[in-house]
């Protein structure tokens, strides 16, 4: 009986986390990148293509609210974003008018306007494992909905810590255009998370930018301030 | 009375200025070099002054905004005056926001005829001055701004409407030659009298579609001139002031990489300037409908605009190009079925450093009729100079 009830012990972790689902991977994933429902982030990026990297401060509430205040260099400043849904618009100082832009858009280098924007992928996604070691997950996210950043999504997820480790990015048709890395896990907003997100330019390798995330700053924030009055 | 609110605004956030605030010092001058008539006109100077910050609050955040300009015009005897871009304290709820101070609307995302903002008065002393951002006037007044998921109302009470600014006596726009003593320059409106109220409901449909719904009670805009008086007592030009009723939509679909737009204004018993001093009451209604694309380094958009109270109809492009860091030109043209109204408008916006340079050339053509619109001016062909120094 006692071997019974050490066996079921030694094996419940295990069998725990062999049930663990596609979605549940995902959501623990976004877990690791975002700190809670409603937080500030500041972000640098480093772009290969640009002689000066830019600042931003985001805002972001849940996966359908964010608001992007540029704060550098002097040329971008008051090019300021806001997401609802999966709908964008930006201020653009020179036509002193906001226009409609799409997640996918390039923002600075290789990143998109999606990439600091829109952190979460669980719900954007139909995730399923595509391979599994002793030490990864590799996950296949299908997009649920038109207009994300990326149609589809390849992505390797350490084991037991659901952190990400590296992503592709595909088109509808399944090509890479860009590959990512999560680099330097340091602690933000009380957990290590990724500091550093690399992409690559698959077309051109030598094309690469740095999402640096600063500071993250958990903060109840109001659904008054996601409103394109406030882009200008 | 306005310079006490104004002040008592100004000290109340430079007592409590946060470090990260966004701050900006102007000093410029800008004139125009008008071609047909070959001399130099229409130069001010000016000093605009920027502080904006947030503060967050326990459970709310509270935005300052400090943005004036004061103006000396040169080449007129008007005196020098001041306008309070955005001068106004919001804080922000989760689901409510209010807002009080002098204020600038916009509810229109398009490009050189705007006809959705009615909640502003505008400076029209430069009549192709088309930039919003320099032309809207604000005015003082409160809101609230409501968040119920996808809808989004706003509720404007305007406590002072402020008034058009309109072509000093005998200046390049100025229709009445300066003749029957007009005088122009910014029309006066008096404090907590004649107040402006409206609405706005906003919705964006899963389908990406936003829509907004407007109705304002307002002064007519542009502010219209006639002629008063009799052989007797002499004859003047005065500015005819009349409350309004404005009925607005404006609606954007993203449609690939393209942006569709349109706007629509429907005014009750609007005031029709008729010639350049007889104006009569019609009702008004306007529709453009527009489409832009922003490119990496370029941006487009087009528009067809009809007036129908005018008989206008109008096409309209906009290219503006961001390719080069210091130098970022433009064009925009717009072109009317009748009247051979024509607008082309080519600038040129130069950076460097703490420096800006503006040359803009405006170029005006059609009959000299009422219901013509850049006929009116045909005469007035300009280039624009504006110099800028940022501290």
């Amino acid at each position: 009986m006692s071997s019974i009830v050490l066996f079921v012990i030694l094996t419940l972790p295990l069998t725990l986390l062999a049930a663990i689902t596609p979605e549940e991977i995902l959501k623990k994933v976004d877990d690791v990148r975002n700190p809670s429902e409603s937080y500030l982030m500041s972000v640098r990026i480093k772009s290969s293509t640009e002689s000066e990297d830019s600042t931003f401060v985001v805002s972001l509430k849940g996966n359908t609210k964010t608001f992007v205040k540029v704060s550098g260099p002097k040329k971008l400043v008051g090019r300021n974003m806001l997401m609802i849904d999966e709908n964008m618009w930006v201020y653009v100082p020179n036509l002193k008018r906001s226009v409609r832009v799409s997640l996918s858009q390039k923002l600075i280098g290789e990143a998109a306007n999606g990439d600091i924007s829109r952190m979460r992928w669980s719900g954007d996604y139909n995730a399923k494992i595509e391979k599994e070691d002793k030490r990864t997950y590799t996950m296949f996210l299908d997009q649920k909905k038109k207009g994300l950043t990326y149609a589809k999504i390849r992505v390797t997820v350490a084991k037991y810590s659901f952190q990400p480790l590296k992503a592709e990015f595909l088109t509808m048709t399944g090509k890479v255009v860009k590959t990512a890395d999560y680099l330097k896990y340091t602690v933000l907003a009380g957990k290590k998370r990724p500091s550093v997100i690399h992409i690559v330019d698959k077309l051109k390798a030598s094309n690469t930018s740095d999402i640096i995330i600063e500071k993250m700053t958990v903060r109840k924030l109001p659904d008054s301030m996601f409103s394109e009055k406030n882009l200008e | 009375m306005k310079v006490s609110v104004f002040c008592l605004l100004f000290f109340a956030t430079t007592l409590f200025a946060q470090d990260d605030a966004e701050k900006s010092f102007i000093l410029g001058t800008r004139g125009s070099y008008f071609i047909n008539d070959n001399y130099y006109d229409n130069a001010l100077n000016f000093v605009q002054m920027k502080y904006r910050d947030e503060v967050l609050l326990e459970t709310s955040i509270l935005k300052r905004n400090f943005e004036f300009r004061v103006f000396d015009p040169v080449s007129t005897n008007e005196d020098f005056f001041v306008d309070p871009v955005n001068v106004s304290a919001e804080l922000l709820f989760d689901k409510t926001s209010f807002q009080a101070g002098f204020i600038r609307y916009r509810f229109s995302e398009t490009f050189g005829l705007q006809i959705l903002d009615v909640a502003n008065p505008r400076d029209y002393s430069d009549y192709v001055l088309n930039d919003l951002s320099w032309a809207k006037r604000s005015v003082f007044g409160i809101n609230m701004k409501n968040t119920f998921d996808r809808l989004e109302t706003l509720w404007m009470l305007t406590l002072w409407d402020n008034g058009d600014r309109l072509p000093y006596k005998g200046t390049p726009y100025d229709l009445t030659e300066g003749k029957f003593g007009y005088e122009g320059g910014v029309v006066e409106r008096p404090w907590f009298k004649d107040y402006e109220y409206g609405a706005r409901f906003k919705y964006l449909f899963e389908n990406g579609l936003d829509m907004s719904v407007l109705g304002y009670h307002h002064f007519a805009r542009p502010t219209v001139l006639s002629l008063s008086g009799n052989p007797f007592t002499g004859f003047n030009i005065k500015q005819r002031d009349r409350m309004v009723n404005s009925l607005g939509m404006a609606a954007s679909y993203v449609l690939g990489d393209w942006v569709l737009r349109g706007d629509v204004l429907y005014t009750m018993k609007d005031n029709f300037q008729t010639g350049p001093i007889t104006f009569e009451e019609k009702n008004h209604y306007q529709q453009l409908m527009g489409l832009d694309r922003l490119w990496e380094t370029w941006s487009l958009g087009a528009q067809i605009q009809n007036d129908f109270a005018y008989h206008r109809n109008f096409i309209g492009m906009k290219l503006e190009s961001s390719y080069f860091e210091f130098w970022k030109p433009s064009t925009m043209f717009f072109v009317g079925d009748s009247h051979g109204d024509q607008w082309l408008q080519l600038k040129n916006a130069f950076e460097y450093e703490s420096w800006n340079v503006n040359v803009t050339a405006d170029f005006l053509s059609g009959e000299r009729k009422a219901k013509g619109l850049f006929g009116l001016y045909r005469t007035d062909d300009r280039i624009m100079f504006e110099v800028m120094k940022t501290y």
